[in-house]
């Protein structure tokens, strides 16, 4: 009984101290954390959407919402509207796609000025390196920008997929595609 | 202090954790791709294992021998939550690198079985300078298999273009494939020199 009480009390001691100072290492580096991915996500979306100054997320509505889960390859995890100033030139939309290793998780951004797709980034990707993790290069990723919903932005028909990596080829555009035929509904909400 | 000495080489070397013991070779398989990410995971390793180990010597006698795996546990999470906040914060990019294996180091065999067969049995001086050398002879090899994939693997050290741009790259190299034949060839090489020093 004795020893039982010793042991619970030696463990309770040392978790603790444990929490104690995670608690106040967490305190110390919360707030840089915070600000290195508010940052970080700043220049993402700025890099997929060069032309605009400002972003906000937009609240997203309840018939849009019942619209985004009915989508079958993607999933749109976030929108943002790109402004200049006061003008509106089109939305940033964070998706995610299953690739071959995992989720890819893209940045695209698509004027509604220009009906086009302007960029593309992966934020995200446990891909195959060497084969599918080449989805991030420009040079595949160039691919995708000037795509309008009139175009088909399919592997094979106009987009040329990476040796190799057929899957997560497909699964960037099948996130991109879909980015283009919702275009109109979200921009119309 | 002969006796530290001995205590350091033994990590290096004679009882080298990757190439000797055959422990912690989660991290070694996964991170080693790169000399950048392979001396990060060494110095997280490093200061991980130094620092409970200080913590296991000094508690090892109030620590009852039933619970000491749980203690054991939390001490090594706890120094690993601290590098990876810290990370976090201050090293982003390495952070994102290394991603899901910073916290893996909770697991690993090595920090543990340090803390159980060494430090929870040993005085501080004793118990640093085993980590420290463990620590080191991880690193030490971690990043000599991260400057064969890297150099073949991708044409690179350090990310700075070594081979011509024409080279084709071994994508070989990059997969976990490459990093079981290199450990592979080093353990040979190791246990080659080791008995030919014997002899």
């Amino acid at each position: 009984m004795n020893t039982m009480w010793k042991n619970a009390f030696v463990l309770a001691i040392v978790c603790t101290v444990a929490a104690l100072s995670l608690a106040v290492v967490n305190q110390l580096t919360a707030e840089r954390i915070e600000e290195r991915l508010i940052a970080e996500r700043e220049e993402a979306l700025q890099a997929v959407f060069a032309e605009a100054e400002k972003f906000e997320s937009i609240d997203i509505s309840p018939e849009l919402a019942e619209r985004l889960e009915e989508l079958e390859d993607f999933v749109v995890i976030d929108i943002y509207t790109a402004y200049l100033t006061e003008e509106q030139l089109g939305f940033v939309f964070q998706t995610r796609s299953a690739g071959y290793g995992g989720e890819i998780i893209l940045m695209i951004g698509f004027s509604t000025e220009r009906d086009q797709v302007v960029g593309l980034r992966v934020l995200e990707h446990s891909e195959t390196p060497g084969l599918g993790a080449s989805i991030e290069e420009p040079g595949f990723l160039e691919q995708f920008v000037g795509r309008s919903s009139a175009d088909p932005v399919a592997v094979t028909r106009d987009i040329e997929a990476l040796t190799g990596a057929t899957i997560s080829s497909r699964a960037v555009a099948a996130a991109c595609r879909g980015v283009t035929r919702i275009i109109e509904e979200v921009s119309g909400s | 202090m002969n006796r530290f000495v001995k205590q350091f080489q033994k990590g290096l070397i004679g009882e080298n954790p990757i190439l000797r013991l055959m422990i912690g070779l989660c991290p070694v398989l996964a991170v080693s791709v790169r000399m950048e990410t392979s001396l990060a995971m060494g110095g997280a390793v490093i200061f991980v294992m130094t620092c409970s180990s200080i913590v296991v010597s000094l508690i090892r006698r109030i620590v009852p021998p039933q619970v000491r795996i749980p203690i054991f546990i939390v001490i090594i999470s706890t120094f690993v939550t601290i590098v990876d906040l810290v990370m976090k914060a201050y090293l982003p990019p390495l952070s994102r690198a290394l991603g899901i294996f910073i916290p893996l180091i909770v697991v690993n065999c090595m920090i543990m079985g340090r803390a159980e067969a060494f430090a929870s049995k040993q005085p501080v001086g004793l118990a640093i300078t085993d980590a420290l050398g463990m620590g080191v002879g991880f690193t030490f090899i971690i990043a000599a298999i991260g400057f064969v994939r890297e150099l073949f693997g991708h044409g690179e050290l350090f990310s700075m273009q070594i081979f011509p741009e024409q080279y084709q790259s071994m994508l070989f190299m990059i997969l976990p494939p490459g990093a079981f034949l290199i450990i592979g060839l080093y353990i040979g090489i190791l246990s080659l020199l080791m008995r030919r020093r014997r002899t």
